[in-house]
């Protein structure tokens, strides 16, 4: 018996040791302690029950074998009878709660532990990273839930390899029941730091953290033994990891809905793999990218043609200097076929072995892309997962670019915690992810972002379009919402407007880095902080007019004026400018009186400002889409809605009308269409004709006096739904038929003469 | 007095033996008739729901070599009519699409053989017995229920033979041993019925309770029949046990996936006290049935047959009661039995009408329930019509009013277009459109037409779509993508007064000539 004085769960906690062989006589304490074939009773507190109850005795094949009992029926306490003089657990049946069996034949070796070990659970614990949402499924009742296979190929007491199985009794097909099936971690540098802080047996924590959950994973630096037990209920509560998934540089791992079985090539579903990364290579443990890949779901394919094919999600995410934090982050998605292969000694798996992965994912063509830089110092296990392509529950993963939503979400991303900022390009076009650094606020950008958003905090934030270029050309400042400037950069030109009046000026020589391919290997990374170090901001990064001015030259003011819906042109671009006073200084605007004005530019022609002429959107002739239309059936009518004017027309109400003759017309329905500036947009009408027939259609708009255009559409008749119709739409042949009638009549008849033979006269 | 009192009815003599077996031939030949009509109205091209299910539930059975797999679409209240049907697919080498529609119709003659030894038993006439089954075969939920691809046709041929062991056990117990081997038969039976359909079985066992407690009570009752329920009494005691034990032993620890059915039965009594507090009505079971037919007069005249019987086997229940109630004594024990027998598949089709109201079990279970209330209802009027002589015109009346019943009872089974809005057949062509749609679409939602008319028809011949497609049917989703449409789509909305989905701007991408496929055009880039 150990008297435990100060204990592991309280001041004063026992253990009593029943060797089978029985106590040896004139042998120190110490070597009395059989853990080969005795059992060990756990009994913490003043009340010494027993909350814990091991059973060391050999296992299969010459191995060692340690059963563990805990606590069944709720009193806190392990119950057990004498046998032979021997405790023996009465819990669950007799069943062990856990299994533990080395294959090494000892628990440890020189001082090593046994890190090649098979181990079977059988009940409430969570021995996976995924099953805590499982656990109240979970029984003893003789069939394992998981199957923890540890490996440590070269006995150097470090594992290298953990997998498990989750068997909880739940469908095994993935369509019914999308629990994690199979989770694996592999450390290939064999680098796992040793155990501490064990209870006589290697993998038996002496004391239980009191947030255990978030202890499942190894923090970094520590192993824990990874067997807690709840000392205070006798339950044993957890198996954490024995190789580390998150934050080893050189680990990997691997977690699949579709179960990986021993023996064969399986193609994982979900995690596949997670993997971190020293690109620096300082060596101290910690990573500066880490590279997350989860690939489709089974059975959550929703939409069309692409996505017969996975769909792959990438959270890339890096460090601009190796300090403990993470800087940029890319998120892609993608669809591409996996067709790498990593083997493990018992089965493999269809992924990309974790050293090629950061050169496949930044050498891989993506649909679109989110990327992220954090303006301040941040520490997390993972990696960055705001403002990811898989934000918003996958709206733009899952709706969009499977076709199902016809715009993108673009004010899902318009959103972003304060301190970030993010970029998104919903259409990569099936490019590699690639950054520029802008020369205008000297920043990292994605090439090919459409828009983005820079919350700087205390209400101001700075919201990044793209107007010509391919990648963000434009920064708009709000304060609370309220516009305070916008710098547009765009063909040479760089257009400030502000408060005080518009200025423009000719981009100085400020060559671009562009092409910067993500850092995926040491010389990237050291070469892309390099570039960012020689490149420091000079400015705040809401001072607009500090990057203007450091930017252009030849500037040119346009005091008090404001500059609105600046678009790219064929050859240019045009902006809408409301002059307030004169602006001798802006030569093409001298001699402008005060008021709206159209400005385009172009590379030959310089400014030119026009007079602006309004909206006015026209409704052009209706036209039937697709099919003719058929009586008593919705068809769709369309008109085409021009809008010549140089400001845009929104909500422009389109009114549809139709009549067997001119004069009938009557109004059929209305819809509202934006009509923007030279441009022609497309009002449409599910429409249900009454009646077959020639039919006039027209379209106008609603507060327009002109009517448009008349069209005579043809209307065919309406389905004959009569009884012959559909007796011929079953297509019986004739000889059916007469057979089928045949039978009616038949049947009729004998049933008629054998009522009449039964019915007595 | 458990023997059969000599009734004028009752025939013993050799030639009654010929007459019986002679409409026991007569019988079997209108029932293969009626299945064979049944089959071939629609060329062998028909399907409705429960038929669709049932035969992806057969096909589970047979791909995961199990019982009850661990997979979609297992049949939730048996294996019964799985196993029985895969074994005869893997003895004859049939398709289950065979099987379903042509075969089992024609096989379903049979279960008038033990209707017609049920109804012999019971009223101890084989005359009696043969009117009571031709009535039967004039009964089209009857009809419905045995004809179509679902498990009813077993349910009722078991429960036929198990309500005959019941009724000859009544007169074997003087004898130990031949009362032991039929009172082991009928558990047999009780259980594969159990095993059939659960619900069925149940159903079964509660009549069996009821008609015990009714004969309890009647030992206190008039004098005539206390004896008769006596002899019911101790008989129904031991058998409802028994049986109940047997339910019991399968849904808890036989039959795992009757489990949901269960829960939607433990739901009904909740349901129905919030009806009652909440004062509301509930959900309308008969709001579709007009609905389905031409006319309600339409509808009126197919239905004949079930509510003449409805109303003459009431009124004679009726009557037998009051006759004993005045000391008329009981013609025999199995009368008595009958008229208990009644009296529980009664009280349980009045029950299905309030629970109906829940929208428990899709709301028809009236309908299953009158199914088999009209098989101890037509024994109680053949009774009276054996007894009934008519003169030569009532006669004629009579005989082509069952010439009239027979023709609208087979339009009725057939949902025959010409009387129905709800149509069970299909073109191949159009189940050639769904299959391509199917196999060339991955994730979309597939309208398919007005109803389910096509879904089951593609569960019963192709079996299960592609799992991340969906059919749509009835309303257009919001996530519908593709339309299948043909000129029996387009005559059925019509005829249902549903308007078909707007096609115009859709992108038409397959056509065989009797079927088309749309499919909205690209809305985002990645769309293509």
């Amino acid at each position: 018996m150990l008297d435990c004085k100060p204990g592991y769960a309280t001041a004063d906690d026992r253990i009593v040791v029943y060797p089978r062989a029985g106590v040896r006589s004139g042998v120190d304490a110490r070597a009395q302690l059989d853990q080969t074939n005795a059992v060990w009773l756990f009994e913490p507190g003043p009340g010494n029950g027993v909350a814990l109850l091991v059973d060391f005795h050999d296992g299969p094949g010459g191995g060692r074998t340690a059963d563990l009992y805990d606590d069944g029926d709720g009193d806190g306490r392990v119950s057990f009878a004498f046998v032979a003089g021997i405790p023996k657990a009465l819990e669950h049946g007799g069943r062990p709660t856990v299994s533990v069996t080395s294959l090494d034949g000892a628990w440890s070796t020189g001082g090593r532990p046994s890190f090649n070990l098979d181990i079977r659970v059988d009940g409430s614990v969570r021995a996976s990273f995924w099953s805590e949402g499982f656990l109240d499924v979970l029984r003893n009742d003789g069939s394992p839930d998981f199957e923890i296979h540890v490996r440590d190929a070269d006995h150097d007491g470090r594992p290298d390899l953990e997998w498990r199985q989750f068997e909880p009794p739940l469908p095994e097909d993935p369509a019914l029941s999308t629990y994690v099936r199979t989770e694996i971690t592999s450390n290939p540098e064999d680098d796992e730091v040793p155990i501490t802080g064990s209870l006589f047996w290697p993998y038996l924590a002496a004391s239980l953290p009191e947030d255990f959950a978030a202890h499942y994973e190894k923090s970094f630096g520590v192993s824990a033994p990874p067997i807690d037990v709840d000392w205070s209920t006798g339950r044993i509560v957890q198996i954490g990891e024995f190789v580390a998934s998150v934050g080893n540089p050189g680990s990997s791992a691997i977690q699949s809905i579709t179960r990986i079985p021993e023996g064969a090539t399986t193609a994982p579903d979900f995690v596949s793999p997670f993997a971190f990364y020293d690109l620096a290579g300082v060596g101290d443990g910690r990573p500066d990218l880490s590279v997350r890949v989860q690939t489709t779901l089974p059975e959550e394919v929703l939409a069309p043609l692409r996505n017969e094919h996975q769909i792959n999600t990438i959270e890339y995410s890096w460090g601009r200097r190796h300090d403990n934090s993470w800087t940029y982050a890319l998120s892609l998605v993608g669809h591409q076929a996996v067709n790498d292969t990593i083997a493990f000694p018992e089965f493999s798996v269809r992924a990309v072995p974790a050293p090629e992965l950061p050169g496949w994912v930044v050498g891989q063509q993506w649909d679109a892309a989110t990327f992220v830089e954090v303006a301040q110092p941040f520490s997390a296990a993972e990696g960055i997962s705001q403002y990811s392509v898989s934000s918003g529950d996958d709206v733009l993963a899952r709706r969009y670019l499977t076709g199902i939503d016809a715009s993108p979400p673009v004010g899902l991303f318009l959103r972003i915690a304060a301190g970030y900022r993010g970029e998104y390009a919903f259409d990569l076009r099936g490019r590699a992810p690639r950054l520029f650094l802008s020369p205008v606020d000297l920043r990292l950008h994605l090439v090919g972002a459409q828009g983005g958003v820079w919350n700087v905090g205390a209400g101001e934030e700075i919201r990044y379009a793209s107007i010509a270029g391919d990648g963000i050309d434009d920064w708009t400042l709000l304060r609370d919402g309220a516009f305070v400037a916008e710098l547009s950069v765009v063909d040479g030109q760089a257009i400030l407007a502000t408060g005080t009046g518009v200025f423009v000026g000719r981009v100085g020589d400020f060559p671009a880095e562009t092409g910067i391919v993500p850092p995926h290997d040491r010389q990237s990374w050291s070469d892309l902080g390099a570039l960012l170090d020689s490149n420091p901001a000079p400015f705040a990064p809401d001072d607009l007019v500090a990057m203007f001015d450091r930017l252009a030259t030849g500037v040119q003011q346009l005091p008090h004026a404001a500059a609105t819906d600046l678009r790219a042109t064929a050859d240019g671009f045009r902006f809408l400018l409301n002059l307030r006073d004169p602006a001798p200084k802006a030569p093409w605007a001298a001699g402008l009186a005060p008021g709206p004005y159209l400005v385009r530019y172009g590379s030959a022609a310089g400014f030119v400002a026009e007079s602006v002429t309004p909206a006015a959107p026209a409704a052009g002739p209706v036209a039937v889409l697709g099919d003719p239309a058929r009586a008593k059936e919705p068809t769709e009518l369309w008109a085409g809605v021009e809008n010549p004017g140089d400001t845009d027309a929104t909500a422009v109400r389109v009114t549809f009308l139709a009549g067997k003759a001119r004069a009938d017309m009557q109004p059929i329905g209305t819809t509202l269409v934006d009509a923007p500036s030279d441009k022609t947009a497309t009002a449409r009408l599910l429409w249900t004709p009454p009646s077959g027939g020639n039919w006039f259609v027209g379209a106008t708009i609603a507060d327009s006096q002109a009517p448009g255009p008349l069209s005579v559409i043809a209307v065919a008749a309406a389905v004959d739904g009569g009884t012959v119709a559909i007796l011929a739409a079953q297509r019986l042949s004739g000889d059916l038929f007469i057979l089928a009638l045949g039978l009616l009549l038949s049947g009729a008849f004998v049933a008629a003469s054998w009522a009449s033979r039964l019915l007595r006269p | 007095m458990s023997q059969s009192t000599p009734d004028p009815e009752t025939e013993t003599s050799a030639a009654a033996w010929r007459g019986g077996r002679q409409s026991l031939v007569a019988l079997l030949g209108l029932a293969f008739l009626i299945g064979l009509y049944f089959s071939l109205r629609s060329g062998g091209r028909w399907a409705e729901s429960d038929s669709g299910s049932i035969a992806l539930a057969i096909r589970a059975v047979i791909d995961h070599h199990d019982l009850a797999p661990d997979a979609p679409r297992v049949y939730g209240n048996g294996y019964g009519y799985q196993v029985v049907s895969a074994a005869i697919l893997a003895f004859t080498g049939l398709d289950v699409p065979t099987l379903q529609q042509v075969i089992y119709p024609l096989v379903s003659a049979l279960v008038v053989l033990p209707a017609w030894a049920l109804y012999r038993e019971l009223t101890g006439s084989g005359r009696v017995a043969s009117l009571a089954t031709l009535l039967l075969l004039l009964v089209p939920e009857y009809l419905f229920a045995v004809l179509r691809g679902s498990h009813e046709r077993l349910d009722r041929a078991f429960l036929f033979i198990t309500l005959w062991l019941l009724v000859r056990s009544l007169k074997m117990r003087a004898d130990p041993a031949r009362f032991g081997i039929h009172v082991g038969l009928l558990l047999i039976t009780t259980y594969s019925l159990i095993a059939t359909n659960a619900l069925f079985g149940m159903s079964f066992v509660a009549a069996l309770a009821t008609a015990l407690v009714a004969s309890w009570f009647a030992r206190f009752g008039p004098a005539v029949v206390r004896e008769h329920a006596s002899s019911t009494a101790r008989l129904l005691g031991w058998i409802s046990v028994a049986a109940g034990i047997l339910v019991i032993v399968f849904i808890l620890i036989i039959y795992p996936p009757i489990e949901e059915s269960l829960r939607e039965l433990s739901t009904i009594p909740g349901a129905l006290l919030t009806l009652v507090t909440s004062g509301g009505a509930g959900i309308n079971p008969y709001a579709s049935v007009l609905g389905a037919w031409v006319s309600p007069s339409v509808y009126l005249l197919l239905s004949m047959a079930d509510f003449l019987i409805l109303g003459a086997s009431a009124l004679i229940w009726l009557w037998l009661g009051l006759s004993w109630l005045r000391g008329r004594s009981v013609a025999s024990t199995n009368l008595w039995l009958l008229w208990l027998l009644f009296a529980a598949f009664a009280a349980q089709g009045a029950a299905s009408i309030v629970s109906d109201r829940t929208g428990s079990f899709t709301g028809n279970v009236q309908l299953r329930a009158f199914s088999v209330f009209s098989t101890v209802a037509t024994p109680l009027v053949a009774i009276v019509l054996a007894r009934w002589r008519p003169g030569p015109w009532l006669r004629t009346v009579a005989v082509a009013t069952v010439s009239l019943a027979v023709v609208s009872a087979l339009l009725k089974i057939t949902l025959d277009p010409v009387v129905s809005n709800k149509w069970f057949f299909y073109s191949p062509d159009e189940l050639q459109g769904m299959q391509w749609a199917d196999a060339s679409q991955t994730g979309t939602d597939i309208w398919v037409g007005p109803d389910d008319r096509l879904t089951s028809a593609f569960e019963l011949v192709v079996g299960n779509r592609n799992l991340s497609n969906q059919w749509d049917i009835a309303a257009v989703g919001l996530a519908t993508r593709s339309f299948l449409v043909s000129d029996v789509i387009r005559l059925n909305s019509a005829r249902l007064g549903a308007t078909m989905p707007p096609l115009g701007s859709r992108n038409l991408v397959y056509d065989n000539g009797e079927a088309q496929v749309y499919r909205d055009r690209p809305l985002a880039p990645f769309d293509r």
